[in-house]
C-alpha cells in the first residue's frame, strides 16, 4: 500500500486516476445516472437541439436521448477495451514469459510468430479477426486481444530473459527449487510493473480502437450505443442536427485522455528515469 | 550503404515467409464453410462443390499454398472470392492512392510534431514545455476521425472550401490533387504528430545532457550554431528510428481516413472486403500492408544509418 | 608584470534540495602571461568547478556567490552573455579529460575544430576549415586534411584528445585550461600531450592552467603549483619550493605519498588518514584540521587566511 501513497503524491497519476475512476463509475452506474433509456425511440422528438426540454444534449435521428447514449456508450468502450487488454496481458504476457524463461525451440517459434504479427498494423489484425468471426462483441474483444498480444509478449519476454540471466548464478546455488516456483516468485514480480504501465496506455488505445471500429461500421451493432457508431451516423444527419458529431467525439477524447494521463502518472511512479527523459 | 540495404532486405525474407504462411492460413481459421456462406443459404450442394473447385479450395493444402506463393511472387494474387475479378490489377490501381495519402500524412505529422517536440525539449520544464506536452497528450487521445468529421463538415460541406472526398492523381491535375489531399493528409498527420512530438522532446532532452553540448558552450560557439548543428542534428538521429516504430500506426490510421474521405485506396478496399467477406482480398491486403510496413521500417533504418555515422555497416 | 588572470576569493555554491554545497569557497590565485601553472588536489576539491566559474558555465543548481575573476584587469563576471561567449574559446579555452565525450559523434572532427574559429572571427567557411586542418596538423594528427573529415569514434584516444586541443588552440587563446587532459590516456601519449601544451606556450605565448591530481605530471611541465583542498586554495608556490619546502600539512602529506626514487623504500606508502569533509557541512575552522598532525586549538575555530610567506609562496595555515 506504499504504492497507493506514492500515487497520491504524484499529481499526474492522481488526477488521471480520479478521472478514470469517475468514468468507470459512470459506466457501471449508467442505469442510475442516465436520464432516459438509450434505446428508446421517439420519432416526433428527433433532432432536438441541446437543452431542449428533457434532453440535455439533444436527440439523434430517431429521437433517442444523446446524453443517455453517451453514458451507456462508456460501458461498451470500457468493457471492450479492458477485456481486450486483460486478455492480451494474460495471453501475450504469458507467452512472452514462458518463452523468455524457458527458451529453447519453443522460444524461437513463438517469438517468430510474434515478430510476424508485429509486421501487420495492429488495427488491421483486429479487423481481420472480425472478418473471420463476425461483428459481435466477443469477436471484437478477441480481435483486439490478438492485436495487442504481441506487444505484451515482447515486454514480458525481455523482462523474463533479463531475470533468467540474473538467476543463472543463483540457480546453481538454489538447486532444488523447481523452475515454476522461480517463475512465480522471481520472474512475475519483476515483470509486473512493466505490464501494468503498458496496461493503462493500451486501454486508452483500446477505447480509441473500439471507437474506430464502430466508426467504420465494424463494431458492436445497433441498437447498443457506441461512441464510434454515433459519430459515423451523425455525419449523415449533420444538416438536421449540427451538434450531433460533437458529443461522441468529445466523450472519446475525454476518456482516452483520462487513461493516458493515468498511464503517464503510473509510468512516472514505476520508472521515473524514463519520465525524466520525457517519455 | 547499398550493401547495408541489401543485407537488411535479405534479413526480411524469413519474416516475409512467416507472413505468407500466416496470411495464407487465415482462410482456414474461419469457422464453418466460407464457400457455403458466400453462396448463401439457398445454394445447392453441387453449386458449393463447383464453387469450391473453381476457387481451387478442394486441392490439398500444401498444393494450394505453393501455388499461391508462386503466384504472389509472380504478382498474381488470385481471384476475388466474391467478385470473380482478378485481385492484382485492383491492388495496383489502389496502392498509389494509399501511398500518396501516407506520404502526405507523414509530411504533416513531421511538420507539426517535430517543431513542437523541439521547442518543448529545448524549454524543458518551463510553462511552454508543460503546455506543449499536455497538448501532445491531448493529441494522442484525440480520435483523428472525429477531427476529420468536423473538418469535413465545416470546410467541406458548410463552407465548401475544400472537396469532400475523392482522389485525383497528381499527374493529372496537381492543384486539384493537392486540394483533395489536404484534409485527409492533415487528419492522418495530427494522428501521428503527438507521437513524433513526444519522441523528439525526449531525444532533445537527452541530447542536451550530453557532455559535448556543455563543451560546445565552453568553446564559445554561438547559440544558433549549438542549436542546429549540435543538438538538433544529434536528436534527429533518434527521431528517425521512432518513425519506424510508428509506421504501423500510420498505416492503421489511414484506414479510417480513407473511409471517411472516400479515398479509393487500399484501405477502403480492405474494409470493403471485410464487410463483404471477400477472403482472398483480405489476405492480399494484409500481405501488402505488412510488406509496406516492413519496407517503411527499412527506409527508416537506412535514413538512420545515413544520419548517424556511428552506425557501421556491420 | 600584470597578471593575465586574477581570481580573487571566488565562491561558488550549489543550491540543491539536500542543502548548499560550497564547492568553491575562497579560491584566490593569479596566472601571469606565458606561464604554465598547475592546480592540484583530490577529486571533489573544487578544481573543475573553479574552471566552470572562470568560463561562467556553471551548471544550474550552482551560482557564483562571491569574489571576482578578472582577465587582464577587467572583471569577467560583469560581462554580458555575448561578451562572455567571445571570451570562451577565443581568449580562454579549455581541454577536457574525456575527449570522446566532448566531441559530437554526428559531426566531423574538422568541423568541430573549425566551428570554434568561425564562432570568433568573421571568415568564410573554407578559410575556417583550412585553419582547422592546419591546427590539427600542428597538434600531430597525420594527414589532417583527410582525417578532419572523419568522425570522433574513428579516432584513437590520443587523436581525440589532440582534436580537442586543436579546438582549444585554433583561436590562439591567452589562457588554456587543461582539466585532467591526460588521465584517461596511457603513459606515452601522456608525454606527447604534455609536450603539446608546452609547445602551445612557446609558439603562441599562451598561459596554461594545468589541472590534475597527478603531481608527477604537474612537476613535469608546470612552473608554479596551487594546491586545493575542500574548496579552498591552501598553498601556492613554485614547483621547486613545493617539493623542497612544502608548508601546508596537506601538501606535506601529499609529498610524502609519492614513492621516492632514491633512498630507502618504505614497506608501505604513507597515506593521509581520514577523508575530506562533507561539502554540505564545512567546519567553522580550518578544513584540514581533523586530519592534521600539527593542529592547534586555534585551528578548530578560526579559518586561516591565505598568507604570503615571501618568494611567491602563499600558505593557508597558522
Amino acid at each position: 500500500m506504499k504504492m497507493l501513497r506514492r500515487l497520491a503524491t504524484n499529481r499526474l497519476a492522481a488526477a488521471g486516476g480520479v478521472a478514470v475512476l469517475l468514468i468507470v463509475l459512470m459506466a457501471i452506474f449508467a442505469p442510475l445516472i442516465s436520464p432516459h433509456d438509450p434505446v428508446d425511440i421517439h420519432i416526433p422528438d428527433r433532432f432536438a437541439p441541446p437543452l431542449s426540454g428533457d434532453y440535455v444534449l439533444g436527440t439523434d435521428e430517431v429521437g433517442r436521448d444523446v446524453l443517455s447514449r453517451i453514458i451507456y456508450g462508456a460501458r461498451v468502450s470500457l468493457f471492450v477495451a479492458t477485456s481486450a487488454v486483460a486478455g492480451a496481458a494474460l495471453i501475450g504476457g504469458g507467452i512472452g514469459v514462458l518463452s523468455g524463461y524457458f527458451g529453447g525451440w519453443v522460444d524461437s517459434i513463438l517469438m517468430r510468430i510474434v515478430d510476424v504479427l508485429f509486421a501487420i498494423p495492429t488495427f488491421m489484425i483486429a479487423i481481420s479477426v472480425i472478418g473471420i468471426f463476425g461483428r459481435a462483441m466477443p469477436a471484437i474483444i478477441f480481435g483486439l486481444t490478438v492485436a495487442y498480444s504481441p506487444l505484451f509478449a515482447r515486454v514480458s519476454y525481455s523482462g523474463a530473459v533479463a531475470v533468467r540471466e540474473q538467476l543463472y548464478v543463483e540457480a546453481s546455488q538454489a538447486q532444488g527449487a523447481s523452475p515454476w516456483r522461480i517463475l512465480v516468485q522471481d520472474v512475475l514480480p519483476n515483470i509486473f510493473p512493466l505490464i501494468v504501465v503498458q496496461t493503462t496506455t493500451y486501454v486508452a488505445r483500446g477505447i480509441l480502437a473500439e471507437a474506430s471500429l464502430g466508426f467504420l461500421g465494424l463494431g458492436v451493432q445497433p441498437p447498443t450505443p457506441t461512441w464510434g457508431a454515433m459519430l459515423t451516423l451523425s455525419r449523415e444527419y449533420f444538416y438536421h442536427s449540427p451538434t450531433l458529431p460533437v458529443w461522441p467525439g468529445l466523450a472519446i477524447l475525454v476518456s482516452v485522455f483520462a487513461f493516458n494521463l493515468f498511464g503517464d502518472g503510473l509510468r512516472d511512479l514505476f520508472d521515473p528515469r524514463a519520465w525524466q527523459a520525457g517519455q | 550503404m547499398l550493401r547495408y540495404a541489401l543485407r537488411r532486405l535479405i534479413l526480411m525474407i524469413p519474416l516475409l515467409a512467416g507472413l505468407a504462411v500466416l496470411v495464407f492460413f487465415y482462410i482456414f481459421m474461419i469457422p464453418g464453410d466460407p464457400v457455403a456462406g458466400a453462396l448463401g443459404p439457398y445454394a445447392t450442394e453441387e453449386a458449393v462443390a463447383y464453387m469450391r473447385h473453381e476457387l481451387g479450395l478442394d486441392r490439398p493444402v500444401t498444393v494450394q499454398f505453393v501455388d499461391w506463393v508462386k503466384g504472389a511472387i509472380r504478382g498474381d494474387l488470385g481471384i476475388s472470392f466474391t467478385g470473380r475479378t482478378e485481385i492484382t490489377p485492383v491492388l495496383i490501381q489502389r496502392i498509389p492512392a494509399t501511398l500518396q495519402l501516407a506520404f502526405g500524412g507523414l509530411v504533416f505529422a513531421v511538420g507539426i510534431g517535430l517543431p513542437f517536440g523541439f521547442i518543448a525539449g529545448l524549454n524543458k520544464n518551463t510553462k511552454i514545455d508543460y503546455l506543449f506536452s499536455t497538448a501532445a497528450l491531448g493529441g494522442l487521445s484525440l480520435p483523428h476521425f472525429w477531427v476529420g468529421t468536423l473538418l469535413l463538415i465545416f470546410l467541406g460541406v458548410k463552407f465548401k472550401i475544400l472537396p469532400t472526398g475523392g482522389y485525383v492523381p497528381f499527374r493529372e491535375d496537381p492543384v486539384q490533387s493537392l486540394k483533395h489531399l489536404l484534409m485527409p493528409a492533415f487528419v492522418i498527420g495530427i494522428d501521428l504528430a503527438p507521437f513524433i512530438a513526444r519522441m523528439t522532446r525526449a531525444s532533445v532532452i537527452e541530447t542536451m545532457q550530453e557532455p559535448f553540448v556543455a563543451y560546445a558552450r565552453a568553446k564559445g560557439l554561438r547559440k544558433t550554431t549549438i542549436l542546429f548543428s549540435y543538438i538538433i542534428r544529434h536528436a534527429l538521429c533518434q527521431v528517425v528510428v521512432v518513425l519506424a516504430m510508428y509506421s504501423g500506426h500510420l498505416l492503421g490510421g489511414s484506414l479510417v481516413v480513407e473511409e471517411l474521405f472516400l479515398w479509393p485506396g487500399m484501405g477502403r478496399l480492405f474494409i470493403g472486403s471485410v464487410k463483404d467477406l471477400d477472403y482472398f482480398v483480405i489476405q492480399a491486403c494484409i500481405l501488402i500492408y505488412a510488406t509496406l510496413r516492413l519496407l517503411l521500417n527499412l527506409v527508416a533504418d537506412l535514413a538512420h544509418a545515413q544520419l548517424d555515422p556511428r552506425i557501421q555497416l556491420k | 608584470m600584470q597578471p593575465l588572470l586574477e581570481v580573487e576569493d571566488l565562491r561558488a555554491h550549489f543550491f540543491t534540495r539536500y542543502g548548499v554545497i560550497k564547492a568553491v569557497d575562497g579560491v584566490s590565485f593569479e596566472i601571469y602571461p606565458g606561464e604554465i601553472v598547475g592546480l592540484a588536489g583530490e577529486s571533489g576539491c573544487g578544481k573543475s568547478v573553479t574552471t566552470q566559474c572562470i568560463l561562467r558555465i556553471l551548471p544550474v543548481p550552482g551560482r557564483i556567490v562571491g569574489g571576482d575573476v578578472r582577465l587582464e584587469g577587467k572583471s569577467l563576471l560583469d560581462l554580458s552573455q555575448e561578451e562572455m561567449r567571445e571570451v570562451r574559446g577565443g581568449r580562454i579555452s579549455i581541454v577536457l579529460q574525456d575527449a570522446l565525450a566532448a566531441l559530437n559523434p554526428v559531426i566531423t572532427t574538422g568541423r568541430q575544430v573549425a566551428d570554434v574559429f568561425q564562432a570568433h572571427t568573421r571568415v568564410f567557411w573554407k578559410e575556417a576549415w583550412q585553419q582547422a586542418v592546419d591546427v590539427m596538423r600542428m597538434v600531430g594528427i597525420p594527414k589532417s586534411e583527410i582525417r578532419a573529415k572523419h568522425y570522433a569514434h574513428e579516432f584513437s584516444g590520443g587523436m581525440q584528445q589532440r582534436t580537442v586541443i586543436a579546438a582549444a588552440l585554433i583561436c590562439k587563446p591567452d589562457l588554456i585550461i587543461a582539466d585532467e587532459p591526460t588521465t584517461a590516456l596511457d603513459v606515452t601519449i601522456q608525454m606527447q600531450i604534455l609536450n603539446l601544451l608546452k609547445q602551445a606556450r612557446q609558439k603562441m605565448g599562451s598561459s596554461v592552467l594545468y589541472i590534475s591530481h597527478d603531481l608527477a605530471n604537474i612537476a613535469r611541465i608546470c612552473e608554479r603549483v596551487m594546491i586545493m583542498y575542500a574548496g579552498q586554495v591552501v598553498e601556492i608556490a613554485s614547483v621547486r619550493d613545493i617539493y623542497s619546502n612544502p608548508l601546508h600539512p596537506y601538501t606535506r602529506g601529499l609529498m610524502a605519498c609519492i614513492p621516492p626514487m632514491e633512498g630507502e623504500r618504505h614497506c608501505y606508502l604513507p597515506a593521509i588518514s581520514g577523508s575530506p569533509p562533507d561539502p554540505l557541512m564545512y567546519p567553522a575552522g580550518c578544513r584540514f584540521e581533523p586530519r592534521c598532525a600539527e593542529a592547534q586549538e586555534r585551528c578548530k575555530f578560526e579559518s586561516p587566511p591565505l598568507k604570503s610567506v615571501g618568494g611567491g609562496h602563499h600558505v593557508r595555515c597558522f
